[in-house]
């Protein structure tokens, strides 16, 4: 069943007072309007362009990791329940009953074979197949739609490293065409070992009254911004540099499809705990072996040579992905960090969630290896929590930010205001030896991957071809 | 009817599992700890505790809040998800929106009262605690004189030239202690009662 009307899909849409939604991006000038954090009609049309026809990030695995579980999402503003039927597969189901448009399931988390409605008790299996009604004989779903007709609606569903993915387009590329080039990078932060990650319990959700867009692009992958908003770091210590010296800001910045991560410059560590430990002349397995990726054990570093050439073991030691995002709403971290009982390790997914045009739900995730012992569990909860999060002592400054962005986007003058993204690396300094795919922009982090996730963002909202 | 229909009718299963029992009162057993009523003057000293202490987090004195913390601190808020409840606890026992100890709490109240660019209380909110409901327990001897205490806090939160309040509210389990530089919170476990948080972070305390 097609679950999108394509008629809806309109190009470039014309908004109402005749402006061309791409009229509102200037590729010329590295600009976007400010409109786009503030106008309720982009927001609609978002949610129809744009989150129903994207691989959205709903979940891990490991959230549902038996037959007969299941947790409650959104893609986009539409509730979803993610499941594991009796077979092991993952179903996405549009959380809203065939019969009147109740939500049928209301826990956000739980067991269950089976979904009954509670308004007329109509009763679907946890595969999305409409079984029966009450009063079975008065046939209560008439003879005007089958029974196949009045299953729940099924996203398509997607899995990389554990991460569940879902999207109602059925002509959408494959998770693995939408990721592109990031995925190599990816595997780097999720995928390092035969057992993999899981997450450590359901996610903090809270909401932020700001544009979704907001905490999205930043994600996709503003470095800059940490030298003043998240200052604090460097005041405490934690964080090496300076406005003189900001060694966080040196590295990759990469992109693909939208998608952007910084491949921080670990040569020379910006953590200050890091810096004793760590010297140029060190082969990647030496400083790995000093120094494990986040979340492993120098117990784990050989194996890695199993898993990953010695192109990718050089920038997983010297280079590593550290944080970014996935388009077109979520935030990536494996990030060493120093917490009060010594050096630990944050491995982190967020999502947008949006809620309005003016809000959204922050799902924040933590997770650490299977294999991960207890105490390395703990810690890395402990750091994540510190640091991440609703409380944490770096991400409750964004949390700070974004609303005042978009509050600054409503006024008759603010909305005409250009968001800029003029720090240009440009296209051509991609080190000649960079083993990596996707677009490279070497050096201070800069404002191009930022600028091609906004790319991306008029591709889809008007269907140009990539 | 159809037969294969008859067929898909027939799995249908009433599942009967014994739900658990809801938490009005998130906490250990009562059994065995002596309740101490109000009017005993213990009681009043415990509530003059809470609300100075509660004085202290809304005029923003937050170091010498921190003094009132025994080095052997668990400062917890459990992540809460809308369950069902034959699923069990809606309080998760692995994830937290607070999850500190002596020192990272120390950290996060070094960092707002101290530095010059903790930008989540730069200005600080205007936040109003009120206490209420408080419950105290002497708990079984050990090495020092220990109390459960639980109280209900609202906690009014306000920030900028925003006219509505944020709101949060949540039943907390203390462990307070009798020391010789007075009494000191060992343990707070903080219950909201929202699963998702109304406020955009908590760069506030409960």
């Amino acid at each position: 069943m097609a679950v999108l009307d394509r008629e809806l899909r309109r190009g470039d849409p014309v908004l109402r007072d005749g402006t061309r939604l791409s009229e509102l991006a200037d590729p010329e000038h590295y600009e976007v309007s400010m409109r786009l954090l503030s106008d309720p009609e982009i927001y609609d049309l978002e949610l129809e362009h744009l989150f129903a026809r994207s691989w959205n990030l709903v979940a891990h695995e490991s959230e549902v990791p038996n037959p007969g579980d299941y947790v409650m999402r959104y893609i986009g503003e539409d509730p979803i329940i993610l499941t594991r039927g009796a077979d092991g597969e993952l179903n996405v189901l549009l959380n809203v009953c065939s019969h009147r448009g109740m939500m049928i399931c209301r826990a956000e988390g739980g067991k269950g074979k089976q979904f009954k409605c509670p308004y007329h008790g109509w009763t679907y299996s946890n595969t999305g197949k409409f079984l029966s009604a009450p009063v079975a004989k008065e046939r209560m779903w008439g003879d005007i739609r089958t029974k196949e007709e009045l299953s729940l609606v099924k996203a398509r569903v997607e899995t990389y490293a554990g991460i569940v993915f879902a999207n109602w387009d059925p002509e959408a590329p494959s998770l693995d065409e939408w990721l592109g080039g990031i995925r190599w990078y990816l595997d780097l932060m999720f995928d390092r070992t035969p057992e993999g990650l899981e997450v450590l319990g359901p996610p903090q959700r809270f909401i932020i009254n700001a544009n979704w867009k907001c905490p999205s692009e930043q994600h996709n992958v503003d470095g800059y911004h940490t030298l003043s908003l998240h200052a604090s770091l460097m005041e405490l210590q934690q964080m090496a540099g300076s406005d003189d010296n900001p060694t966080a800001q040196l590295g990759m910045n990469i992109s693909a499809n939208g998608h952007g991560l910084r491949c921080i410059d670990n040569r020379e560590p910006f953590i200050n705990v890091l810096k004793d430990k760590l010297r140029p002349d060190m082969t990647p397995m030496e400083r790995m072996a000093v120094v494990p990726p986040p979340g492993l054990t120098a117990e784990q570093v050989p194996a890695l040579t199993q898993r990953f050439n010695d192109e990718q073991l050089r920038v997983l030691a010297e280079f590593p992905p550290q944080v970014g995002g996935l388009f077109p709403n979520c935030g990536i971290f494996s990030v060493p960090f120093p917490t009060p009982q010594g050096l630990s390790a944050i491995i982190a997914m967020h999502t947008f969630v949006p809620k309005g045009v003016d809000r959204f739900e922050f799902f924040n995730w933590y997770l650490a290896e299977k294999t991960a012992t207890q105490e390395m569990r703990e810690s890395m909860r402990r750091a994540s929590t510190l640091a991440f999060g609703i409380s944490g002592f770096v991400e409750s400054d964004d949390a700070d930010t974004w609303p005042q962005m978009t509050q600054a986007a409503r006024g008759a003058m603010g909305r005409r205001q250009k968001i800029r993204y003029q720090a240009r690396t440009g296209e051509d300094s991609k080190p000649a030896d960079w083993p990596g795919p996707g677009r490279v922009y070497a050096g201070f982090t800069k404002d191009d991957a930022q600028w091609n996730w906004w790319t991306r963002y008029f591709e889809v909202m008007t269907e140009r071809e990539r | 009817m159809s037969t294969q229909e008859k067929a898909v009718d027939e799995e249908i299963v009433e599942e009967h599992r014994e739900p658990a029992p809801f938490q009005t009162e998130q906490a250990g057993k009562t059994e065995g700890i002596e309740r101490v009523h109000i009017g005993d003057p213990l009681h009043f000293e415990i509530v003059e505790f809470l609300e100075d202490e509660a004085s202290e987090l809304d005029d923003n004195a937050l170091t010498d809040w921190f003094q009132r913390m025994a080095p052997d601190l668990l400062y917890r808020m459990p992540v809460r998800i809308t369950k069902d409840r034959v699923d069990g606890s809606e309080f998760s026992e692995t994830m937290f929106h607070f999850d500190e100890d002596y020192l990272s709490l120390a950290t996060k109240v070094m960092r707002l009262a101290a530095t010059q660019t903790a930008w989540a209380e730069k200005p600080p909110s205007r936040t109003r605690r009120f206490v209420t409901n408080i419950k105290v327990f002497r708990l079984p001897p050990g090495e020092a004189e220990e109390y459960e205490v639980r109280s209900s806090i609202l906690l009014l939160r306000n920030r900028y030239q925003e006219s509505k309040l944020e709101i949060l509210s949540a039943r907390r389990t203390d462990r307070i202690r009798r020391t010789d530089d007075g009494l000191k919170i060992a343990a707070r476990t903080i219950f909201p009662d929202q699963a998702t948080i109304g406020t955009q972070n908590l760069a506030v305390f409960l």
